[in-house]
């Protein structure tokens, strides 16, 4: 796949980044807070429960990235107070070129999260070595079929397992998992399990925050409850894995 | 009146009322903080907090219109 050559991948886009949005975020972990979130449009995903999936679908009807508008927006938003630059998407891996060209001109200590699906090649995960402060690791499934089904990707288990391994080892790691309703047998404990064996020193953050999708196709159609919500904390903890709020 | 859901488009607002009361907003940006303040949110800052670092901000909405239109309440980004 040549970007520049013009083709477009499963991401659609095109060899620019494309920001369709940056605020300064409140709805995150607490340890972020409050979280500078930089949006890149465009996801090498196509899960049904997207909640920006407007965004992903059309990526090239944002104007491609300005670095010197966003460079002054992380600057204002650093004044601001923001703890970090969040950098999410859509998935940021899609746009890593532009991302490390942004961070090569960034001048100021910015706390670095990447916030991501973390269902990319190994070659990102050497690219961004040592430039990421937070790795904010989606764990979405936790088998194959219901990954192929609700995410498109029938080997994201292996490929996102091994990218939350490897982050492990050089970032601080947070680990966040979109509860799904009705999904506890199949997705949650083998998550919480796999979480609790292979990077137990991982911290978890379980979103009970699940939005259906107005026009599901395998994507679950409740919302969460709270009692729902309390069951998988406490499994969790159950495990020795260390839930965050 | 269509009966289909609707389709969200780039830069629209999208609010959820639920049966048991619970209001779900899938926008974002600022004017999401401004719904959850409307709405009774706790420990949501007020605009005035930043209104200082506002004023000397490089803002050039023209130039990228869509990033100050609407997100989503931060639960999935995919």
């Amino acid at each position: 796949m040549n970007r520049r050559a013009g083709e477009r991948g499963y991401c659609g886009l095109d060899d620019k980044a494309h920001c369709f949005r940056e605020m300064l975020q409140w709805a995150e972990e607490t340890v972020l807070i409050p979280s500078h979130h930089v949006y890149f449009a465009g996801c090498n995903l196509h899960c049904d429960f997207c909640t920006v999936a407007e965004w992903n679908e059309q990526p090239l009807n944002v104007s491609a990235l300005d670095e010197d508008w966003l460079l002054g927006r992380i600057e204002y938003r650093q004044r601001q107070g923001a703890r970090n630059v969040n950098l999410l998407g859509g998935e940021p891996s899609v746009s890593v070129p532009a991302i490390l060209r942004l961070l090569s001109r960034m001048r100021i200590p910015a706390r670095l999260v990447w916030n991501s699906n973390m269902y990319y090649n190994e070659c990102v995960g050497d690219l961004l070595h040592g430039l990421i402060d937070i790795c904010l690791a989606d764990l979405k499934c936790g088998n194959s079929r219901c990954a192929e089904a609700l995410l498109g990707a029938g080997d994201y288990l292996d490929v996102v397992r091994r990218n939350i391994r490897l982050a492990a080892e050089h970032t601080d790691l947070i680990v966040r998992h979109v509860i799904l309703p009705g999904h506890a047998e199949c997705c949650l404990e083998p998550t919480l399990k796999w979480l609790a064996a292979e990077v137990p020193g991982a911290r978890l953050s379980l979103r009970g925050d699940y939005i259906p999708p107005a026009r599901a196709i395998a994507a679950p159609k409740d919302y969460m409850t709270d009692h729902e919500i309390r069951r998988a904390v406490d499994r969790a903890r159950k495990l020795g894995l260390n839930v965050i709020q | 009146m269509n009966q289909e859901p609707h389709k969200r488009e780039q830069g629209e607002l999208e609010l959820r009322i639920l049966k048991d009361g619970r209001l779900v907003v899938i926008v974002p940006d600022e004017a999401l903080l401004e719904v959850a303040r409307a709405v009774g949110g706790e420990g949501i800052p007020a605009p005035a907090e930043f209104a200082a670092a506002e004023d000397s901000a490089p803002h050039d909405p023209q130039a990228h219109p869509s990033c100050h239109e609407g997100s989503v309440d931060e639960t999935s980004d995919e």
